[in-house]
């Protein structure tokens, strides 16, 4: 199988949805990629598909999906994958990500990402949908930890264990939203340090900042705020465990301003930087350096 | 509890059953896991609501958003029950109309179901296939002859549809909050729903061109539509120009007859 990661994309990127593609192209932001929602794109044309290869013809542009539902019992929508892998092709992505979950009711618009339990079970069954969906697309692809706003009392791995292990078996890389672990360390109290401890960082390709939400004393994955201070601590952790790994700013309601989105681009990118020269090493874990390409 | 029965499980509750294994599995340091599994409830119903709001938008401003949020909220359910709703939005215009008959405040809004029924269509229309570039030179050199042969291809985005209301300005009139209810008096007529260089348009049609347009996506070929070949050939040019007409084509021998 392809490794076909594009390093080049180390830096910081920003989701797509919501921006004003007219602006950005005659602004040109310096953002080092755009993120696409996969779901939004899976068409055979109209203006938001020729508005990405607009986009994509001066920034790379990954994409990312909330509809493989990879660990749903139900079968693999297999022209669902089709269209993904049609749709990757015609704008060359850098890669393709979506999340560790199941989603209801086939891919009907739910877009709710439902929390699969972290049992042997769960994992033997993700694992070999993820080598299914690989093998058909012909690349490795990215999972995310979702926001969790409930846990089983059955599961017996932490976040962190399965999604490592998860990784190895299916050979697959990590996209670990940090803005996501917190949320679930605060409705679950799942340690968010303990899940950027356990992931491999040669399996880590990417992470997602985004604003969190709350409701009723719970704590809502929201993307509809600037990334929140507490999150912004998480992520110095993890760019010192994970130094140089691309990191996307993610937005999905309330979206604002380009030129607000880009406050959060720009932090991180310093962050990023930190981690890379090193001037805050990290306790007891070594820091990386900057990855080399491929 | 096995995954797929959790899952089972977890998409029962999602529809409003009661699950009381699923209760005992659940656990949250925050809320009870009947609050736990309320709140994905309520996020599932929120993101159906904001896609059809999407979809729907000069029906949501119409309805309001208390109406407007029941409507989704049961179109929601129906799809959290197992209705085999395909396309997403395919089918809330037909259940505006029944929410709409049955709701006596909601009588003057009578052109609903019409105006919902157009807003998929511009749905369908954005998302549509990109059309091929149109090969002028094969119909150009084809014996005059042969050309009452020939098949025409309607753009990919197109839609076709009647109301009794003039619906374009209606519409317009309700997305640019400016008063409605006199355009009523207005005539309403056949409209062609399409994309043109990636902008979506509503225009008016005659019924000539609306029956023609019909035929030629029935596949009729020219000599086949009903119509005297002249007249085909006077409206050719428009419907080209206008983008409803994306390819000209001549059947092949063994392709059999479309049905008419």
């Amino acid at each position: 199988m392809s490794d076909y990661i594009h390093w080049s994309l180390a830096g910081t990127g920003l989701s797509l949805r919501g921006c004003n593609v007219d602006e950005i192209l005659s602004e040109r932001p310096d953002v080092r990629w755009f993120e696409a929602l996969v779901d939004a794109h899976i068409v055979d044309g109209g203006e938001r598909l020729h508005n990405l290869e607009r986009i994509r013809e001066h920034y790379p542009v990954t994409l990312h999906g909330l509809g493989l539902a990879l660990g749903s019992t139900s079968p693999l929508d297999t022209g669902y994958l089709v269209r993904i892998r049609a749709l990757a092709d015609r704008i060359d992505a850098s890669w393709i990500s979506d999340h560790i979950c199941f989603t209801s009711l086939g891919n009907c618009f739910s877009h709710e990402v439902l929390p699969l339990p972290y049992t042997e079970e769960a994992l033997d069954h993700i694992a070999s949908r993820i080598m299914q969906v690989q093998d058909f697309l012909g690349r490795r692809i990215l999972l995310e930890n979702p926001a969790r706003y409930l846990g089983y009392n059955h599961s017996t791995l932490s976040e962190g264990e399965f999604m490592a292990e998860m990784a190895e078996r299916a050979d697959c890389y990590l996209l670990l939203d940090v803005n996501n672990s917190y949320v679930t360390q605060h409705n679950l109290g799942a340690d968010a340090l303990d899940t950027i401890d356990c992931l491999p960082p040669q399996r880590v390709r990417e992470i997602h900042l985004a604003g969190y939400d709350e409701r009723d004393g719970c704590m809502l994955g929201g993307h509809n705020n600037p990334v929140r201070e507490p999150v912004w601590a998480l992520y110095e952790a993890a760019q010192k465990r994970f130094t140089g790994t691309p990191t996307l700013i993610e937005w999905e309601h309330d979206i604002p301003d380009l030129k607000d989105a880009l406050r959060d681009v720009r932090r991180a990118k310093r962050v990023m930087h930190r981690a890379q020269n090193g001037l805050r090493k990290p306790a007891g874990v070594p820091a990386q350096g900057v990855r080399s390409p491929g | 509890m096995r995954l797929a029965e959790l899952q089972s499980a977890l998409d029962a509750a999602l529809a409003g059953k009661e699950c009381p294994e699923l209760h005992r599995l659940v656990v949250s340091l925050k809320q009870s896991p009947e609050d736990c599994l309320a709140l994905y409830r309520q996020l599932l119903r929120r993101a159906h609501v904001n896609a059809l709001q999407q979809l729907f938008p000069a029906c949501a401003r119409l309805l309001g958003q208390d109406h407007f949020q029941l409507l989704a909220e049961f179109y929601s359910a129906q799809i959290a029950a197992g209705a085999g709703f395909d396309p997403f939005g395919a089918q809330f215009p037909g259940l505006m109309e029944s929410y709409r008959s049955s709701h006596a405040e909601l009588e003057p809004l009578v052109f609903l179901a019409d105006l919902a029924t157009l807003e998929w269509h511009l749905q369908e229309a954005r998302s549509a296939r990109d059309d091929p570039a149109l090969d002028l030179e094969s119909w150009a050199s084809l014996p005059r002859r042969q050309q009452h042969r020939m098949q025409a291809v309607v753009s990919y985005s197109l839609g076709l549809q009647y109301s009794r209301w003039p619906l374009a300005e209606i519409r317009d009139a309700v997305i640019t909050d400016r008063p409605w209810q006199e355009l009523l008096a207005g005539k309403g007529g056949w409209l062609c729903i399409h994309r043109h260089l990636d902008r979506l348009c509503i225009e008016p049609i005659s019924e000539t061109q609306a029956r023609m347009l019909n035929g030629i996506r029935q596949g009729l070929s020219f000599d086949s539509l009903g119509y005297d070949l002249n007249l085909v050939q006077q409206l050719l040019p428009l419907m080209i120009a206008r983008g409803w007409i994306c390819r000209l084509r001549m059947p092949s021998d063994q392709e059999p007859a479309p049905e008419s």
